[in-house]
């Protein structure tokens, strides 16, 4: 902060949106950025993974012989906190955590990285509720019918296409941002 | 590559064959049993099923404690080797003349209950044991003999009395009411004392109400008649001598544990006597012949007829007729046969209609390889597949699928070569531990983190050549059932649009005249399929509504990249991890331990993925374009080889 304000001083032309430009706030946004993309996807995966265990654990004590599949569709909604663990290590890759360059983005490349967290982010995190719903569903249909197990296994995929598809715009837009 | 033909079986032999016949028919796998008797239900000219229903349930009686002997085995036996234990196999004689088998597992099996019996019982015995002797433990120091009830003029009364009631004001109040009344104290414990106090006879009344209203309970020692130390001291012989006798029970057990074999066999055996005993419930039975009706392959026709000549009876094999529910069952090449597992997993085809497995599996590898591309990955899961498959005695279903993932492994090997992708980017971060520059592996084509458009674009391409092949297929199937023009004007639009936009692009304006016509032609075959004139028009607007269910489809492809990227960056991940520490001799170890732990976590987890996404692309996307669900699996009267299995097979499929 205090190199900003003495380079500041040294400028002739000390304008507000100048000070702003300058800021290296933007790491900060670059970071709270791949802190959204993994702590919510990562959250809503939490809770799904849980959601689906206790419908798997209810059926596993009536019938242990399905727990191989049951946990299966356990692991079904854990991709999102994946993807979003995919799209902050991508941030942090092209902002420059790695190699430290990650402390002099400017607020305008701190924003975008920011932005682009904010399809998985929210995506991931919805969809993996909704996507252990349909599982835990799923988990109470192959204890009835063991053979329903591809119908399950599918209809809880469906879910994740979109999660899919945020983590494909959010992972596209760091990578090609130049 | 196709629904196997079936033909129905219709058979009649006289009952005194009809054991041995079922058998046999067994052995050969391949003859599903309809049940033709329910048709029956009321009708008393054919015997009713009461012999076999009553067989069935003596049968699984025996079926159940033959299995939970062997539970009760498991543990004494000695632990086998390796994670899937290879079944011992068994010649078929021993199941047809299973009479001694049976009869020594039968003996086993009676000897295991009864020692399990006598070892439950020695059990609860302790337990009771136990509980007499927390109950006698305070009293040890009471110097009399517990049958005492009192004396000539004295009345005897033993038991505790709550803490809460004070013990000093209890013996003072006892004076007030007998002078001649005695309290002692024997023990005390956390929440009791234990006393005893002697009364004269003609005060007992008096004093056992002022106790009992401090809140004395009078202990029953009516089973006991000698002191109680003398007593505790029995029943502490007793409860020694029960866990010897236990010790005792169970070497008997471990000695038992050598015939779990012979059990194991028994299960499989009367398993198996159920199954053809269920089947034999199906027939119709009258006083001497019976009537089966099935369902048999039709290339085993001269299989099941050769047995047959050698009977005494009337068959016949006949077409399938309309209206009949045919079972259903693939034949593929050796090679595309584990993908028969992807289509189980889903709905099986409908009788007489094309079986995809083979075209499905040439797609299936190429999507399951692109989305999970790494060199290293991709010979793990080969070749730790095919060891599995050499080493372990796998159930067959399991069997399929490790086979599945063994040959998918061969395309994620061939796909992380054009991807440049060896356990992720860890040749390239090793160079750079060790002080050298970052490089991409020869032979790459694509690096998917520095030119992830062009991913994209492969995996649309892959998208949209399987889903040509679906339509196609649909082309094919509609040729064959209905007309050539049918077809065209159906689904045949779709590829002159293609054909129209390829050309434009490679030679100029000539293809959008082609695609003119595809677009014609589609909008055509909307308007045939509609009746009125309003229909019609609707018909063939909707007909172009197609193409933005073909485009999201299209879309949906774009998956294979996403896993791709996202196996792809997790290893970079645990490389970076793994290579932070080199060249140091910490490193080593770290990197070690890191790049094992990582690599099978990223391994596992997108396996799961891949196997998903890879067969949903088939199920929506690919079958979505022409597949007719709805057959019912054919399941023939076969052997149970849950513990063991038959070392000499027939030919089977």
């Amino acid at each position: 902060m205090f190199t900003i304000l003495t380079d500041a001083a040294a400028n002739t032309s000390f304008t507000f949106a100048n000070y702003l430009a300058n800021m290296t706030f933007g790491s900060a946004l670059a970071i709270l950025g791949a802190f959204l993309a993994v702590g919510l996807a990562g959250w809503g995966s939490a809770k799904a993974v849980g959601m689906v265990g206790q419908a798997a654990a209810g059926v596993i004590t009536e019938d242990p012989s399905v727990a191989g599949k049951a946990i299966i569709l356990q692991a079904l909604p854990a991709t999102q906190g994946l993807y979003g663990f995919v799209v902050a290590f991508l941030v942090m890759l092209k902002g420059g955590a790695l190699d430290g360059s990650i402390f002099s983005l400017s607020l305008e490349q701190g924003m975008f990285f920011l932005i682009a967290c904010l399809p998985i982010a929210f995506v991931g995190y919805f969809s993996a509720i909704h996507q252990a719903k349909v599982a835990s569903a799923g988990v109470q249909m192959i204890s009835k019918q063991k053979d329903k197990f591809g119908t399950a296994l599918t209809s809880a995929a469906l879910v994740e296409t979109y999660a899919l598809f945020s983590l494909l715009v959010s992972a596209l837009l760091v990578l090609l941002y130049k | 590559m196709a629904v196997v033909k079936m033909k129905k079986l219709s058979l009649a032999a006289a009952s005194c064959d009809a054991d041995e016949l079922m058998q046999k028919l067994m052995w050969t796998g391949s003859v599903e049993v309809s049940d033709a008797a329910s048709a029956f239900d009321n009708d008393d000219r054919i015997t009713p099923d009461e012999k076999f229903s009553r067989k069935l349930s003596e049968l699984s009686a025996t079926l159940s404690r033959y299995e939970r002997a062997l539970l009760m085995l498991k543990p004494h036996e000695k632990a086998p080797k390796g994670l899937f234990p290879a079944r011992a196999a068994y010649k078929r004689e021993l199941y047809d003349s299973p009479g001694e088998t049976l009869e020594r597992a039968s003996t086993a099996v009676a000897r295991v209950e009864e020692v399990i019996g006598a070892i439950d019982d020695a059990t609860a015995k302790e337990a009771r044991i136990k509980n007499s002797l927390a109950f006698l433990a305070p009293w040890r120091a009471l110097d009399l003999k517990l049958s005492v009830k009192g004396t000539e003029s004295t009345e005897l009364l033993i038991g505790t009395l709550p803490r809460t009631a004070e013990l000093e004001n209890v013996i003072s109040e006892l004076a007030n009411e007998s002078e001649l009344s005695l309290l002692s104290r024997v023990g005390e414990s956390e929440n009791a004392y234990y006393v005893c106090v002697f009364a004269l006879k003609q005060d007992a009344d008096k004093v056992s109400s002022l106790l009992s209203r401090k809140g004395f309970i009078r202990a029953d020692f009516s089973q006991y008649s000698e002191s109680a130390a003398t007593e505790y001291e029995n029943l502490l012989t007793q409860s020694n001598a029960l866990e010897s006798e236990k010790l005792g029970l169970e070497t008997a057990l471990k000695k038992l544990a050598q015939s779990s074999d012979i059990i194991r066999i028994a299960c499989d055996i009367v398993s198996t006597e159920m199954a053809r005993t269920e089947a034999q419930k199906k027939l119709i039975c009258t006083r001497s012949a019976v009537i089966l009706s099935g369902w048999i392959p039709e290339k085993k026709m001269s299989t099941i007829s050769k047995i047959l000549e050698s009977y005494e009876c009337f068959y016949e094999f006949s077409d399938p007729e309309e209206g009949d529910d045919v079972p259903v069952a693939l034949s593929n090449p050796e090679i595309a046969k584990p993908f028969e597992s992807i289509i189980d997993m889903y709905v099986l085809p409908a009788y007489g209609t094309f079986d995809p497995t083979v075209i499905m599996a040439f797609f299936y590898f190429i999507i399951f390889g692109l989305m999970l591309a790494d060199v290293a990955y991709g010979l793990i899961l080969a070749i730790g597949g095919f060891i599995a498959l050499k080493k372990f005695d796998l159930a067959k279903g399991v069997r399929q699928l490790v086979k599945l993932f063994a040959t998918c492994g061969i395309a994620c090997t061939i796909a992380g070569v054009f991807l440049g992708s060896y356990f992720g980017d860890l040749p390239s971060q090793l160079s750079q531990a060790f002080g050298g520059e970052a490089f991409t592996m020869p032979l790459t084509l694509i690096d998917p983190l520095n030119d992830p458009i062009m991913f994209i674009v492969v995996a649309l391409a892959v998208g949209l050549i399987h889903m040509l092949a679906g339509l196609a297929i649909k082309f094919y199937v509609i040729c064959k059932e209905r007309s050539f023009f049918a077809a065209l004007f159906d689904v045949g639009g779709w590829f002159i649009v293609f054909a129209g936009a390829g050309l434009y692009f490679l030679i100029g304006k000539i293809g959008l005249i082609v695609l003119g016509v595809g677009i014609a032609v589609m909008m055509i075959g909307g308007a045939l399929s509609k009746t009125g004139i309003f229909g019609r028009v609707v018909g063939s607007f909707g007909a172009l509504y197609g193409f933005v269910g073909f485009a999201s489809d299209l879309i949906s492809y774009s998956r294979i990249m996403a896993l791709g990227l996202t196996s792809a960056i997790i290893a970079s991940v645990f490389n970076i991890l793994a290579t932070i520490a080199l060249p140091s001799p910490i490193g080593f170890v770290l990197f070690v331990i890191v790049l094992t732990l990582g690599h099978l976590l990223n391994l596992g987890i997108n396996l799961i993925g891949t196997f998903v996404h890879a067969s949903r692309l088939q199920y929506i996307e690919f079958f979505g374009k022409f597949y007719e669900d709805g057959g019912r699996k054919f399941s023939p009267l076969t052997t149970a080889e849950k513990y063991t299995k038959i070392a000499d097979p027939e030919d089977r499929d």
